[in-house]
């Protein structure tokens, strides 16, 4: 589908994005990265709205900058809330369909359509500078889906949405990544993007700093040993088993003994050795939860 | 008239009549008739007024029309009409849809100039009526050439100084000080400097078209000389207005909507 392949771009002597190489698949992928990371600038490299400096950007072979027919297939929600203020908001949306080819009528009724989708309600026919926050967002959302568009861009989309509508939107841009859209979602809220999707991609200064299934990534981070937390009727018996595992790093008591804190470097042996124990023994395990395999860890372990 | 270019047409006259601008030009359109309608009051309570009739109407014509308003409203709105959507933060919105960047120039330019040469129309058409009728209906019949030559010569001037600022829009970040020293600047001052420096201007090619300009020359003299044909002044506006379109679509076809990294943070 839509595919960046070693895409730098450079404001100046600021860099944006640089070398980065990705393929956004269909579902739902989650873009991570503190303030300033570059997410924006990949999602409107990816959107066709800026030229790369280096590298490229193709939707099935052919560059998306400047290219109708590329253009045509993409639905791009801004971060930035500009609006032509003076249009009504299932005004703005239909206009916007209209300039994606379709014919006024159908492009009032897939407007209508697109209002529905984000939940906009009968706000839609209020003027956009009347408009809340949380409104004005669901309006950007709406004009990005107007067109029925394969791929989807996300750029903050939540930002200013009360926890309702949150709910709506998040449930929202799961069904479109269901139904087999290519979406692209950023945020730097990690909650929100784990309601969303359990794969990321993670920006930072610019560069890919990872990408996958959260689990995976986590995973791959050799330098910071998997924590697990254990609470079990024979600590003892079962420390002193895991103690003697190469895949453990650690093993540490708390609360009332009967809670075990265990640093795993290696999870699938781990996983699989415990499976095979608690086959065996009889050890009384009544909680096992793992402590940092969320996105919350990945993030603050890559880059914190 | 396809789907695109009916919405985006329609979107560019909404935009420019709906709005404190529009208003304010509106007013300016309207503000010949104003006086003509005063003078012509003040000429049938018997008082000596300085000028009336067809004289009136060629002095807003050339005065106030192609020296003031004309300058003025092209600048404004052609300046505006791509810079107005950088500046606003709407860019993205035009540019991520799929429409052919050329067109989406050309026809917010055509309507523009189109909405621009009706303001300017309306204005010399009611300052014509309410003007020239004072002698009479042979009198409009006798002027009604020079009016409808002066309407066509207002529309190659909307089209040529629209191509500028719509030009300078998208070449410069602050356009409104350059253009206005391009329109009133050297438009203006240097029209006035016998030689060819002039041909260099917008002005002196409108002003040889109108119905009061300078008669034919011979080739060297029209080069060298102060004043052109008719068939030289209209070569050399269309080919500035081909000009100034040609390098805006090329300046478009290269345009980013940015995601500043200040954008970002």
């Amino acid at each position: 589908m839509i595919r960046a392949d070693r895409v730098s771009k450079w404001y100046g002597l600021v860099v944006g994005v640089n070398r980065v190489s990705l393929q956004v698949e269909p579902g739902v992928t989650g873009l991570l990265g503190v303030n300033g990371a570059g997410k924006s600038t990949l999602l409107h490299l990816l959107g066709g709205l800026l030229r790369p400096t280096a590298g490229s950007v193709t939707l099935e072979g052919r560059p998306v900058f400047g290219n109708p027919r590329a253009l045509r297939r993409i639905g791009s929600c801004p971060a930035s809330d500009r609006f032509w203020e003076e249009m009504r908001g299932v005004e703005f949306v239909a206009f916007l369909g209209e300039l994606s080819g379709l014919p006024r009528k159908e492009a009032l009724r897939r407007a209508e359509r697109a209002c529905d989708e984000v939940a906009l309600g009968e706000e839609r026919g209020k003027k956009i500078s009347a408009m809340s926050k949380g409104m004005r967002q669901k309006v950007k959302m709406a004009q990005a889906l107007v067109h029925d568009p394969d791929v989807l861009l996300l750029d903050e989309p939540l930002n200013g949405m009360d926890p309702p509508s949150r709910a709506q939107t998040v449930a929202a841009i799961r069904r479109w990544g269901e139904a087999g859209r290519c979406v692209l979602v950023s945020s730097h809220l990690l909650h929100e993007v784990e309601a969303m999707t359990s794969r990321i991609l993670l920006l930072h200064y610019g560069r890919v700093l990872a990408e996958g299934e959260v689990p995976q990534v986590r995973q791959a981070i050799a330098s910071r040993p998997l924590k697990v937390f254990l609470r079990c009727a024979e600590p003892r018996e079962l420390a002193s088993a895991l103690v003697s595992w190469a895949s453990v790093a650690s093993v540490s008591f708390g609360g009332d003994g009967r809670n075990l804190t265990v640093e795993v470097a290696d999870a699938r042996d781990f996983q699989e050795r415990l499976m095979a124990l608690l086959a065996e023994r009889e050890v009384g395990l009544e909680i096992l939860n793992p402590l940092d395999d969320n996105l919350a860890a990945v993030f603050s372990y890559l880059v914190a | 008239m396809d789907s695109v270019t009916r919405a985006l047409f329609a979107f560019t006259v909404r935009r420019a009549v709906f709005s404190v601008r529009g208003l304010l030009f509106a007013l300016l359109g309207l503000f010949p008739w104003g006086v003509t309608l005063l003078l012509r009051l003040l000429a049938a309570r018997g008082l000596s007024v300085p000028v009336g009739g067809a004289g009136l109407f060629d002095a807003v014509v050339l005065l106030y029309l192609f020296g003031f308003l004309l300058p003025l409203s092209t600048l404004v709105f052609g300046v505006g009409l791509m810079a107005d959507e950088r500046e606003g933060g709407t860019l993205p919105y035009l540019l991520g849809r799929p429409v052919p960047r050329e067109k989406l120039l050309l026809v917010r330019y055509f309507a523009m100039a189109l909405l621009l040469w009706g303001l300017h129309a309306a204005s010399a058409a009611g300052v014509f009526l309410l003007g020239v009728s004072e002698g009479g209906g042979a009198a409009l019949a006798r002027e009604a050439p020079a009016l409808l030559a002066d309407l066509a010569v207002l529309a190659l001037g909307v089209l040529a100084y629209g191509a500028l600022f719509l030009l300078l829009g998208l070449l410069l970040k602050k356009p409104l000080f350059v253009g206005l020293l391009l329109g009133f600047g050297w438009e203006n001052l240097v029209g006035y400097i016998p030689g060819f420096l002039k041909r260099l201007t917008l002005l002196f090619h409108l002003h040889t078209l109108l119905p009061r300009g300078g008669g034919p020359q011979g080739l060297v003299q029209q080069l060298l000389a102060s004043t052109e044909s008719k068939a030289a002044a209209l070569f050399f506006l269309v080919f500035y207005t081909a000009l100034f379109l040609a390098v805006s679509v090329l300046l478009l076809r290269r345009l980013e909507a940015t995601a500043a990294p200040e954008a970002e943070a």
